[in-house]
């Protein structure tokens, strides 16, 4: 299990299915929760003065609003162990004894 | 900015991928922020005492009503008695709007009396200060 799926297990651990949580939208893209990459306008140089302007993207560590239930689903699906299916072509040559 | 517009928001999660919970239970806040001063005055300040900010001392107080039910009264109360240490941010509006303000701390509670007026309802007074964690105070601004 990822660390960051554990994390959030423990932190919603005790609440109500319909209580209203803020999380980082890196923590919850992390767990497969679809968040928009927000944009911004800065000034390229303050010192400057003369209004260049240029858009970046709005940090990540931005906390965003879900419903412990909600997160508790992408938890659940993203914490699903990966099924490997072995192909015969894969599989390790053993020599005869 | 309207007192009401504030919140105070306690952390369930780890400090590394906080899982924010707004504290609606509260009444009155105060968070007192001021630097203890050291004397640094000369023989060259003419005449007049001169002082330097040291150490920036946090203190937080709040009122809560006595609900049986919430979760909030009963995790401050276990952290009360307990002597454990609750991450909270007491913010100048919601986390989740770009622009806000706050500080982000590990308090522990100092202080827990009960109210209990004959013509009011049950509360409780929370004082809580920093305490020793490998996570010092820090300013928040959402950006």
């Amino acid at each position: 299990m990822l660390p960051v799926v554990r994390d959030l297990y423990v932190g919603i651990e005790k609440l109500k299915p319909t209580q209203e949580i803020f999380v980082e939208a890196r923590h919850l893209r992390a767990v497969g929760v679809s968040v928009s990459q927000e944009k911004k306008w800065v000034e390229k140089d303050p010192t400057t003065g003369e209004g260049d302007f240029e858009m970046v993207d709005v940090p990540d560590t931005r906390p965003i609003a879900i419903e412990v239930g909600q997160l508790r689903a992408a938890l659940d699906v993203a914490s699903k162990p990966v099924e490997v299916t072995e192909s015969k072509a894969a599989a390790p040559v053993v020599d005869a004894p | 900015m309207l007192g009401l517009s504030a919140k105070l928001y306690r952390n369930t999660g780890t400090y590394g991928t906080p899982t924010w919970t707004l504290v609606n239970n509260v009444t009155d806040l105060t968070g007192n922020d001021s630097m203890e001063e050291a004397d640094a005055s000369t023989r060259g300040d003419g005449g007049f005492a001169a002082s330097e900010p040291t150490l920036r001392a946090l203190e937080l107080s709040f009122g809560m009503i006595n609900k049986p039910a919430d979760t909030d009264v009963a995790a401050f109360l276990a952290a009360y008695i307990a002597r454990t240490s609750l991450d909270i941010a007491v913010m100048d509006g919601l986390m989740a709007t770009v622009g806000s303000k706050g500080v982000r701390a590990r308090y522990k509670i100092h202080q827990f009396p009960r109210a209990q007026e004959l013509r009011g309802v049950q509360t409780f007074d929370v004082m809580l200060k920093p305490c020793v964690d490998a996570n010092p105070p820090v300013d928040m601004t959402i950006s």
